[in-house]
């Protein structure tokens, strides 16, 4: 939903005021199945089929942390909301670039600014934007569980998609659409 | 008595030693041991290759958990527009697991198709609304960690979709809370 373009754009590594925190068997809020990404990845070589899934995945959340500031622009009212999605990416972007690095091969730089799927004009396309994002993570994500044996790995990314299930969710909840989770996330 | 290095082995002590090896090599093949008379007695029960794929259990669990949440929409209709999309998409991950086992499985029956299919007793719920989403909350984090461990040790196809529905599951627990 979100494809780079060679225009500039604003700087992705801003700071951000509020960070997800890990939820563990807490359940009364929604970032219980959001967790912080691991940050040490183990050593070794990536598989070339795992290499390319991770790549993608990085893009993805490259993407994801540029477009929020979009959203962020037209849908002041979910400022909380933004700033914790944002951050969420930013943490998962780094921990993916570090494990690619670990892995032995070199980690894509984000584009300046990217093409989105909606015309962002107002709060409700701000939030439809904030939809896509989610769904191109998950998407992203769930290729990579499906292009490694690696145990370790399968749960890095698992933890990538279930938190852009649920920020979905929450997403649809807070547009008011129906339903508001799907069987499948990640599956397009 | 052991031989000094170099010193030849008599004749005797070769024959003793070759009757012991051959009697323990006898006994080895047998199947007999100095502690042991019989066999063990056949398996009753013998599982086949459909039986033991591991994804019975995620369906079995998938299935419960839809009956429960049939009996809680018609326990709670304060809930139930929040509790049907939940519902459909759990009966959309039974039929999925369960189109995996026929494709993986071909001409076997899931076994919790077959033994869960018409229940013969009632599901039991808490009594309070509050109560009842909360049981339904804490099924769906009993199964997204059934199927997050599953997805660690499953092939790489079965372990997408073992993924995928984990996550739909963590989604569930989000919408809930």
């Amino acid at each position: 939903m979100t494809s780079p373009t060679p225009t500039p754009g604003p700087a992705d590594d801003a700071p951000v005021s509020s960070i997800a925190e890990s939820g563990s068997a807490a359940e009364s809020s929604s970032a219980a199945a959001v967790s912080v990404p691991a940050t040490t990845p183990p050593a070794g070589p990536l598989a070339p089929d795992a290499l390319a899934a991770l790549q993608s995945a990085l893009a993805a959340e490259q993407a994801a942390v540029w477009a929020y500031g979009l959203v962020a622009a037209y849908a002041r009212d979910q400022a909380a909301m933004i700033a914790e999605a944002r951050s969420g990416h930013l943490l998962r972007r780094d921990a993916t670039t570090a494990r690619i690095i670990q892995g032995g091969a070199t980690a894509p730089e984000p584009a300046a600014a990217y093409q989105v799927s909606v015309g962002v004009t107002d709060s409700a396309s701000a939030l439809q934007l904030a939809q896509d994002i989610e769904t191109d993570a998950a998407a992203a994500w769930r290729v990579v569980i499906g292009s490694t044996d690696d145990a370790e790995l399968r749960g890095f990314a698992l933890t990538g998609l279930s938190d852009a299930a649920v920020r979905l969710a929450m997403w649809k909840q807070v547009s008011g659409a129906s339903p508001t989770t799907i069987p499948f996330p990640g599956m397009v | 008595m052991a031989n000094a290095p170099g010193t030849p082995i008599s004749r005797r002590a070769l024959l003793l030693g070759a009757g012991g090896f051959g009697g323990a090599a006898l006994l080895t093949l047998t199947g007999c041991s100095y502690f042991s008379s019989d066999e063990p007695p056949a398996p009753t029960v013998v599982l086949t290759p459909a039986a033991l794929d591991p994804i019975n259990g995620l369906i079995a669990t998938t299935r419960l958990h839809l009956l429960r949440l049939d009996a809680a929409i018609a326990a709670d209709q304060a809930d139930a527009a929040r509790l049907t999309p939940l519902r459909d998409d759990r009966q959309a991950q039974l039929t999925a697991l369960e189109a995996e086992f026929a494709r993986s499985n071909p001409g076997s029956t899931a076994a919790a198709s077959a033994s869960a299919a018409p229940t013969t007793g009632p599901v039991t719920l808490p009594d309070t609304p509050e109560e009842i989403i909360s049981a339904v909350r804490g099924d769906a984090a009993t199964a997204q960690v059934q199927f997050t461990d599953a997805t660690s040790s499953a092939t790489r196809y079965r372990a997408a979709i073992y993924g995928s529905i984990a996550a739909s599951l963590a989604s569930h627990r989000a919408v809930l809370a």
